[in-house]
């Protein structure tokens, strides 16, 4: 293999590799967002009132 | 026999004598990366020491150490599992375009790789050499020693090289920065980054190993261990296995490197041109690389019509996180209310993973 195509295929390869990884990133990023976020919130929101309300004595 | 070693001592171990005490004075006094340079410098003064027979096979402690885990890859890969538990890819995963900075400031890995074609080496050395560029000590020394395990006088060199640069990243790259962008540009302020959930964050490192995994399988390794590091960190619920990836196995790795770094750097493996010729290739591979990412800075100041600061692409080389550090104070110094360290640091973590696929493709092509 010559110094050029390593160079070639080398440069072509990480511009390729991160690319990919770029939209997947943008693309899991949408989708966690989008479907698990919320539902996370309000259960951690729910989880935060009833400790507050046991800290209190409550039920 | 009993022999005194004063006498057999030879000029060239006289000489590294000399440099392991630099080495030492270095880290101890000037603090330059001390935790690397005070075990390496002092190795160094072991391994030149005649007749100790410290660095021979098959017993010698430094013989031992760098053959069964340096020359292996198995020390460097470790360190890397302790940066994984060290990094927040947060500012990454915010922006995530800022992969493509990382990916641009590699390319002073392969142009380094053809001047050193043109110098005379021979493609494998000129690999290992083109690995500086990535700013990144222990994927230039896996690199070496998968590309070069034969040669330890190109891997000491390649060694010293990546982890003196690396120390004199606010050395090198602000004039290079500043003769590629405006005033103007430096004074660019930019917004807020968005809030990264742990999903996020722990999908992350699972994602990017099996992306990287399917295209570029020699990377693994090197890929593999960063980010199970750092799921160790994002998890939440493997905090011990953090602490010790982050801490007492980084340091025993650490250790263990300085020592088997001093092995190759004996006076007739280190004192010869070819040295100095790996010295300057490692600055023209550095240089390369800052420029490279300050250039596709440029573009995205471009693109984003001007609300991207280009200084940024400067610190998708990975020296992670001096890069981002240098950029925020420039940024700081044209415009004092200017804050773009977090910003940098998406293309500086970028420059990691870019920086080990470029070392798995060159792996992959040439080992």
């Amino acid at each position: 293999m010559s110094p050029l195509e390593v160079i070639v295929i080398g440069i072509g390869v990480v511009f390729l590799t991160l690319t990919i990884l770029t939209a997947s990133t943008y693309l899991f990023g949408k989708v966690i967002n989008e479907f698990f976020i919320e539902e996370e919130d309000e259960k951690e929101k729910i989880a935060a009132i009833v400790a507050a309300v046991q800290s209190r004595g409550g039920r | 026999m009993f022999e005194v070693g004063l006498f057999a001592i030879s000029w060239q171990e006289v000489a590294m004598l000399t440099i392991g005490l630099l080495l030492v004075y270095l880290g101890i006094a000037k603090r330059m990366e001390p935790l690397l340079l005070g075990p390496i410098g002092f190795a160094v003064i072991l391994a030149n020491l005649p007749l100790t027979g410290i660095t021979e096979a098959p017993s010698g402690l430094l013989y031992v150490v760098y053959d069964q885990l340096i020359g292996t890859g198995i020390i460097p890969l470790i360190i890397f599992l302790g940066i994984g538990t060290m990094t927040d890819f947060s500012p990454l995963l915010a922006n995530p375009k800022t992969f493509l900075l990382g990916a641009a400031a590699q390319v002073g890995i392969f142009l380094a790789l053809g001047l050193a074609i043109i110098v005379g080496f021979d493609l494998n050395a000129a690999a290992s050499i083109g690995i500086i560029g990535g700013a990144d000590g222990p994927t230039a020394i896996y690199a070496a020693t998968q590309l070069v395990g034969e040669r330890p006088e190109i891997i000491a060199a390649v060694t010293v090289s990546a982890y003196s640069y690396m120390a004199l990243v606010p050395i090198i790259q602000p004039p290079i920065i500043k003769a590629l962008t405006t005033e103007e540009q430096r004074q660019i302020r930019m917004g807020k980054m968005r809030e990264v959930s742990q999903i996020e964050k722990i999908v992350f490192p699972i994602g990017v190993t099996i992306i990287v995994g399917l295209i570029v399988p020699s990377a693994l390794p090197l890929v593999g261990m960063l980010m199970i590091g750092n799921l160790f960190q994002t998890s939440g619920v493997m905090d011990r296995l953090s602490d010790t990836g982050g801490n007492a196995l980084m340091d025993i790795a650490t250790i263990m490197l300085g020592l088997g770094v001093g092995f190759l750097m004996t006076g007739g493996t280190f004192i010869r041109i070819s040295t100095l010729k790996i010295l300057f290739l490692g600055v023209f591979a550095f240089a390369t690389a800052t420029a490279g990412g300050t250039l596709f800075g440029q573009l995205y100041y471009k693109l984003s019509n001007g609300k991207v600061n280009p200084m940024i692409g400067a610190a998708g080389v990975s020296a992670v996180p001096m890069a981002s550090r240098v950029v925020q104070k420039m940024g700081q110094k044209e415009d004092a209310g200017s804050h773009l360290l977090m910003h940098a640091m998406g293309p500086n973590v970028a420059g990691v993973i870019g920086s080990a696929t470029a070392a798995g493709i060159l792996i992959g092509l040439l080992a």
